[in-house]
């Protein structure tokens, strides 16, 4: 669709490159703004083309939640743009337009508690339907399972649903900590916190658990989960009793109450239930330590003390109802639930100043997943040339910064923190470790640090269990290096392979070690590592990040491609 | 000040209702229907100040915004603004929701308390317009209002303009029965008007007075009626949508440009 006003100038509601109107003088468009018509030769008009598509990726991804209460999927057209030259390339998403929402199901179960997964497959095959669209039509997939009992049972079988698009699609088991940095990083608190630098708390209540998240300038710095939810307990249509779960029992024993199946729950019972719920989730949002009842509910310790939230921001399935866009009654404890937490809203019990709006709601989650090819391929130290190819390797992104008198115990607490965040347990499989390191010059005694506290946050894994891969970025100082340059210097320009080497030789790990140098990846990206390239001696490289509806808006993406620009 | 409290009826009730309870705030969404269309009105004048053209994309922020009868104004009429509403309720801000709905991604929730300085933490400047109707007087400390212009000036942005459509207090105390003496002429159409305005947190001079120190530049009062004025404070130059000197529509440049 165009639009155009009296001065010839014209924007689109979706996203353009270079092109032109009936004929007309080619021209092209950024992502936000309006662009005067430009008169391009043909050959200037063909090499703004090539341009555009070297630097424009346009996709059509699916994002699949499947949740121990409810699963959605989503289809959206993603817009990137790629920042920066090969191999340093940053990928920006930029525009996307949602292609098709499904309903919210319920999660259909089995009589024995397991995923009914012939009922799932029928709601995909509608949703695949329902926009016309063959499994061939999609580039990229994210499939999010949530909930613990996924986690232990079905997640192998719901991936082997998806097994004909096994390599596009990226599959997360989300225990407690990912589910609270993606419902974060879903709502665009994330996004929010890095875009206005300020400090929040994401408090997502779904159906079985609410986890909470707080965001420090765009990077979660602390998870922390509950098991309180809204269907927890679930009643018929005439109102009795049809599902009563563990952590409901808990509470209603603390309160004295009897919750029998078949029978109803008195309205002063249910008001005293979900009371306490918001007080516990009050409590937590305080930062009080948790004692008594709010102790036996908690799944992970509680969050710091500090550092002090700003705002607080809602998401998950019973925010819809705190923020009323939904009114319906699924028959669990949605609805008064919902009612309690907003009359302490109103009396600010949770003891923030402002509560934001993400305006996502239960869709707060990742809509699928971006994939982009390193051009060229990197320069990669392999000590085993037959570890590749290596699919869907999660990456980690420890957070902490290298300095002259960083302790290697400082490193290996990052790592491990991060290994908590991903719901990962160490040694199970291969991870990729991104590290960013400043300066020009970096001294074989800081590298020496480095592999140390690799070593000891990853005792399993550099026992032999799985290879290692690592991904050095040295800021501005690192550039892609021809491969018959001298080899000091370019030993010299190689972090990574000074790293892989220090790790594979002095320290003398047993598992096989990949290490790359220059990748720009991030927390929830996945790479593929094909095999490697001769005589060059390099390996490419796809990087698939996990895309979230939260942080389009465009002031957000804007601070993206600053932030991409810049490499910060 | 006990006299002040003897006259008063409508205005009265801000003092005991409480923001903070779901029923009073539904009790009070119920009788704002009634008053809407007056509103509207006003609304509408204050929105002419607003010097965007339609294509022209900016941000405004609104400060204890209801259940969003501005926005709806303001939205409407400008495609190309994106709004950031608060209000101290929930419920309140959830009646906005509603309200506005059709606008989208265009429209940002927030609920925050005006009362402390705390609330800036959860909105980032900078703003085109900053605007506020019929809010700030509910602060009652003049030292808390001076103190919120402050916060004000600090999230508008070059050339942005705070707006600020609220209650003052008559210059003299004697001045407030005026208010109810013109209403007794008919054909001057002052009915529906009086309030009891005696007790407001500051007088005219006292918010101009207050929003230069605050920072603004430029203050000045748009337009007045009865004791509802409306209010302006210009960080910089005002920005008008063909940038500086006359509109070149009207045929009153020079055919100079600066």
């Amino acid at each position: 669709m165009t639009q155009e006003n009296q001065d010839g100038v014209h924007s689109h509601a979706g996203f353009v490159g270079v092109h032109s109107h009936e004929g007309g003088a080619p021209h092209w468009h950024d992502e936000f703004g309006e662009h005067l018509f430009e008169d391009l030769s043909a050959e200037e008009f063909a090499a703004r083309q090539l341009d555009w598509r070297k630097h424009n990726v346009q996709i059509v991804t699916v994002g699949i939640d499947i949740g121990s209460s409810t699963s959605h999927l989503m289809f959206s057209k993603i817009y990137m743009q790629l920042v920066g030259e090969a191999p340093d390339v940053r990928a920006v998403t930029v525009a996307r337009e949602i292609l098709y929402q499904s309903p919210i199901w319920l999660t259909p179960y089995l009589p024995d508690n397991t995923i009914d997964m012939m009922a799932l497959d029928e709601y995909f095959a509608e949703a695949y339907g329902a926009v016309d669209a063959t499994r061939e039509h999609i580039d990229t997939g994210a499939i999010i399972l949530t909930g613990e009992a996924l986690k232990k049972v079905n997640a192998r079988t719901i991936a082997t649903l998806f097994a004909r698009e096994a390599g596009q699609f990226v599959v997360a088991s989300a225990g407690h900590h990912m589910e609270a940095v993606l419902a974060a990083n879903g709502s665009g608190t994330v996004a929010r916190s890095r875009r206005d630098q300020r400090t929040l708390l994401n408090v997502d209540i779904g159906g079985g658990s609410t986890k909470l998240a707080l965001v420090l300038d765009g990077h979660v710095i602390a998870t922390a989960a509950v098991a309180i939810g809204a269907r927890l307990i679930a009643r018929d249509a005439e109102g009795r009793l049809t599902r009563i779960d563990g952590p409901a029992r808990t509470v209603a024993d603390e309160l004295g109450i009897t919750l029998t199946p078949g029978e109803p729950l008195a309205p002063e019972d249910e008001r005293r239930i979900v009371q306490t719920w918001t007080d516990v989730i009050a409590g937590l949002v305080q930062r009080k330590p948790p004692e008594g009842l709010a102790a036996k509910l908690m799944l992970t310790d509680p969050l710091p003390d500090s550092p002090r939230a700003q705002a607080m921001t809602f998401s998950g399935g019973v925010s819809e109802y705190i923020f009323q866009r939904e009114e319906t009654d699924f028959g669990d404890l949605g609805l008064p639930f919902a009612k309690a937490i907003r009359n302490a809203l109103n009396r600010n019990t949770f003891g923030l100043p402002a509560i934001v709006d993400p305006n996502l709601g239960i869709r707060a989650t990742a809509v699928g997943a971006s994939q982009f090819d390193v051009q060229g391929g990197v320069n990669a130290y392999v000590t085993d040339e037959s570890t590749l190819p290596m699919m869907n390797v999660p990456v980690l992104a420890p957070g902490f910064e290298l300095g002259d008198t960083t302790p290697p115990e400082v490193i290996a607490a990052s790592i491990r923190e991060s290994l908590t965040r991903a719901d990962l347990d160490e040694g199970a499989q291969p991870v990729a470790l991104s590290f960013t390191v400043g300066g020009n010059d970096l001294p074989d005694a800081l590298l020496r640090t480095l592999a140390d506290g690799i070593r000891s946050a990853l005792p399993i894994t550099t026992s032999g269990s799985a290879p290692l891969v690592l991904v050095v970025n040295q800021g501005f100082a690192n550039r892609f290096v021809m491969p018959n340059q001298d080899f000091h210097i370019l030993k010299e320009q190689r972090p990574a392979l000074r790293l892989g080497m220090l790790l594979k030789e002095d320290l003398g790990v047993a598992c096989d070690v990949v290490a790359m140098e220059s990748v720009h990846l991030s927390e929830f990206d996945f790479i593929d590592i094909a095999q490697m390239m001769h005589p060059s001696e390099v390996v490419p490289v796809t990087v698939k990040s996990l895309l979230f509806a939260g942080g389009m808006d465009r002031r957000s993406v804007k601070q993206a491609l600053i932030d991409a620009a810049l490499k910060r | 000040m006990e006299t002040t409290h003897q006259h008063g009826h409508a205005e009265r009730s801000h003092h005991t209702e409480d923001w903070h309870d779901e029923d009073i705030v539904n009790r009070w969404l119920e009788r704002n229907k009634e008053r809407a269309p007056q509103r509207r009105r006003q609304f509408v004048a204050l929105r002419a100040f607003i010097p965007k053209s339609a294509e022209q994309e900016f941000r405004y922020l609104n400060l204890g915004a209801g259940p969003g009868n501005l926005d709806v104004v303001l939205l409407e009429h400008f495609p190309g603004a994106n709004a950031v509403v608060l209000d101290t309720s929930l419920t309140m801000l959830n009646a906005a929701r509603k309200e506005l709905a059709t606008f989208g991604e265009r429209v940002e929730y927030i609920q925050a308390d005006l009362s402390t300085p705390d609330w800036t933490g959860a909105v980032a400047g900078p703003f085109d317009f900053i605007i506020s109707t019929r809010v700030i007087h509910h602060l009652r400390d003049p030292k808390r209002i001076r103190e919120l212009y402050g916060e004000v000036r600090g999230l508008t942005g070059h050339g942005g303009t705070f707006l600020n459509l609220d209650y003052v207090r008559p210059a003299r105390a004697e001045l407030a029965r005026l208010s109810e003496w013109i209403t007794r002429d008919a054909e001057a159409d002052f009915s529906g008007a009086p309030h009891n305005v005696a007790d407001m947190p500051g007088t005219l001079q006292e918010h101009l007075g207050w929003l230069s120190e605050a920072g603004f530049g430029t203050v000045e009062v748009y337009w007045k009626q009865m004791d509802l004025a409306l209010l302006s404070g210009i960080n910089g130059h005002l920005h008008m949508p063909w940038g500086h000197g006359d509109d070149p529509a009207r045929g009153h440049s020079d055919g100079h440009s600066h």
